[in-house]
């Protein structure tokens, strides 16, 4: 899977291409453990996914456990698709989800 | 508004007029009534205004009254008409009955203790007047008062009128108060009192009355309710997300002339690739109508569905249906079955109006002799007709509340502009179809009153059903087959035409179960083993189907993670299951021949 990284003022925008399932989700684990470190805050730009599994999340889970301790993290340009796979799942209240440019 | 007395008055008025009437409506109707007594008391004060001038001027009163009576009198006049006016245009209020009776009770008042005590028996007007109000307590208040100032005038008039007392010369004050009050006051108060029965009585049948109206509206407010409430139940039978979405466009309208009607329309899958339409008219309409075509509808629906010949299921429905009528209920049925493959239409018309058939935007009615209705005879045959459409085609079903709409002018819309209607219409979608013959109908109609239930349909075959039953692709269960099926199911998604959700819902729902299958079903042993995956298309919905050959393993068995927990606790797993369930519609496991077998559904 494709992963964009854009890094501007120690905010990192991650942006996934593609689906996220037990196959890809590994992939951005390690691109999230990679960064999270000198990273203030994270985004995921999820305008380039087009469905979500729940290995998916799982990701998604681990990368806000490693940023508690910093600003956490944030989703932008969720798609309808994967706005109703957070919601089944109740991730939509848990997780931060903003629309694109809303601030940083 | 209501002042405090008023508000005690009408409290104990309320419980004594009805114990468990909706005070609401009680306020209504006393309220109603109390303005029509303002207007009926004001006309009575204008004509004893009316009444008193004449009597001034031309019976020449003021010849022998006490000139400071007569001043009184005057007094009282314009006193009346101020009231009358203030009360006529302030509007009914709470204490406009009060002052308008007061006024009649102060004019009757200064005449006797003024002018002539033998006019004792005026007091009776404000009590006549007062009756009209409908309220116990204030008639017989008034009653009382009335009374009373009857022998306050009598005795006021013996201290201050002198001619009156020329006629009893001699006598001491005593002696000719008494002999007033027996010559008079007797006679005019048996009188008096004569006169207040009927008054009391009337008040009486007054307050019974309202008690009645307001139950009578009270129980007509239930009954609007209730109309109401099954005109809610009956839409909810008619579906309007309809079936096969792909194949078919399908727009309906109903509009009842009642609350509640007879006619109804219905569409439904039979088997993987017939779509079933059906418009009927129940005779008759209201609840009854509405009631026997709930059990139609049913009988159409359950018959029809399980499949056979369409004849035979409608002749089986036909049995049952009227082996039970016992009011003679009958039904006009157009029953149809489009093989989604080719577009062949099998029908059958149990009495009702032939419906149009658009070819390349032309509409045709589709002729054929009509079988006897539906619902009224055991014994009844039908006959399947046949007809065929293609690709773009169209079919317009219709109740005759369309064609037997009447204009103003007696006549009706008849088929003839119904075709007319359609034609202008075209091959436009088919809401815009509808739309246009509603506005055709109701331009004709005009101001008149709608007077049968008007009930269409429109179907569309835009898209034939193409799709063969998947053979399916098998593949080793690891990350290279996952590819290869996500593809293909995909694939497979798209040559049936279902919607972009849809597809993008049920890849999510598949990459959960696969990857479920990878990771446990060949835990127990070294190599890998195979996943057979097909996708298919049945009864309007999209069947994915998980074969494996590993260990036992039924997913659904998992408990959901609670949604409230936390995160951690949520890594534990059953998330992926949760939703898959969520996503489809339809998720069975079943373990065969040493397979796990499993099933997902989801409505296009």
């Amino acid at each position: 899977m494709e992963i964009g990284i854009e890094k501007k003022d120690g905010v990192t925008t991650i942006s996934p291409k593609g689906n996220i399932d037990y196959v890809t989700a590994p992939e951005l684990d390690e691109v999230v453990e990679r960064e999270s470190a000198d990273a203030a805050s994270l985004v995921f730009d999820m305008s380039c996914v087009s469905y979500i599994s729940s290995a998916g999340l799982r990701s998604l889970l681990n990368a806000d456990e490693l940023m508690e301790e910093k600003n956490g993290i944030k989703l932008i340009n969720v798609n309808k698709e994967v706005k109703a796979v957070l919601d089944m799942t109740n991730f939509s209240g848990l997780l931060r989800i903003e629309r694109a440019g809303s601030g940083s | 508004m209501a002042g405090p007395a008023e508000k005690a008055l009408s409290a104990r008025f309320r419980a004594f007029i009805s114990k468990n009437s909706s005070g609401d409506i009680l306020d209504e109707i006393v309220a109603y009534r109390d303005r029509r007594a303002d207007r009926t008391v004001e006309i009575i004060i204008a004509a004893v205004i009316a009444m008193n001038l004449i009597w001034i001027y031309i019976g020449e009163i003021k010849m022998y009254g006490d000139p400071v009576a007569v001043r009184w009198v005057y007094f009282s006049i314009l006193l009346m008409g101020v009231c009358t006016t203030t009360c006529f245009f302030v509007g009914s209020r709470w204490w406009t009955k009060y002052v308008l009776i007061g006024s009649l009770f102060f004019n009757s008042f200064t005449i006797v203790t003024g002018i002539d005590y033998t006019m004792m028996i005026l007091m009776a007007l404000p009590v006549v007047s007062c009756c009209i109000y409908y309220r116990g307590g204030f008639t017989v208040a008034t009653i009382v008062i009335g009374a009373a100032l009857m022998l306050a005038g009598l005795l006021l008039n013996d201290l201050i009128s002198p001619i009156m007392i020329g006629m009893y010369n001699g006598m001491t004050r005593v002696d000719r108060v008494f002999s007033i009050i027996r010559g008079y006051y007797i006679v005019d108060l048996l009188i008096y009192l004569l006169i207040c029965i009927p008054c009391f009585y009337a008040t009486k049948n007054g307050i019974n009355d309202i008690r009645r109206q307001s139950d009578l509206r009270k129980e007509q407010i239930g009954m609007e309710k209730e109309m109401s409430n099954a005109r809610g139940i009956q839409q909810g039978l008619l579906i309007t997300d309809f079936p096969c979405k792909p194949y078919c466009r399908i727009s309906s309208s109903m509009s009842a002339a009642k609350e509640v009607g007879g006619d109804f329309y219905d569409c439904f899958m039979v088997g993987d690739d017939h779509l079933a339409i059906v418009v009927a008219d129940v005779s008759g309409k209201g609840l009854p109508a509405a009631l026997f075509m709930a059990t139609s509808m049913a009988l159409i629906r359950s018959n029809v569905q399980s499949g056979g010949d369409l004849d035979k299921a409608l002749e089986k429905a036909n049995r049952e249906l009227s082996a039970n009528n016992s009011m003679k209920y009958f039904v006009t049925v157009w029953v149809g079955e489009i093989n989604l493959r080719n577009g062949n239409v099998t029908f059958v018309n149990a009495g009702h109006n032939p419906p149009f058939v658009r070819k390349g935007g032309k509409y045709e009615m589709l002729r054929s002799p009509p079988d006897f209705v539906f619902g009224r005879k055991k014994r009844t045959t039908y006959n399947r007709q046949h007809a065929k459409l293609d690709i773009g085609d169209g079919l317009f079903l219709y109740t005759d509340g369309v064609t037997e709409a009447v204009g103003p002018d007696g006549s009706m819309f008849g088929e003839e502009r119904l075709k007319e209607s359609l034609s202008s219409a075209g091959s436009k979608p088919p809401e815009d179809v509808l739309a246009r013959v509603r506005s055709d109908v109701s331009a004709f109609v005009g101001d008149t009153d709608q007077s049968d239930d008007m009930t269409m349909m429109q179907v569309d075959y835009i898209h034939a059903y193409d799709i063969l039953p998947d053979e399916g692709i098998r593949v080793r269960a690891d990350r290279h087959g996952y590819s290869l099926v996500m593809e293909r199911i995909k694939q497979r998604m798209t040559d049936a035409r279902c919607p972009p959700r849809t597809i993008t819902e049920m890849e999510t729902a598949c990459s959960e179960v696969y990857a479920n299958i990878d990771m446990y079903a060949y835990s127990d042993r070294e190599e890998k083993g195979d996943v057979l995956v097909t996708t298919d298309i049945v009864n309007g919905a999209v069947r994915v189907t998980f074969t494996d050959w590993g260990v036992p393993f039924n997913p659904l068995e998992r408990a959901d993670p609670d949604p409230i927990a936390s995160f951690k606790e949520r890594r534990r797993g059953g998330l992926g299951i949760m939703l898959v369930k969520k996503i489809c519609d339809e998720v069975s496991y079943v373990r065969e021949d040493d397979r796990n077998i499993l099933k997902l559904e989801k409505e296009m």
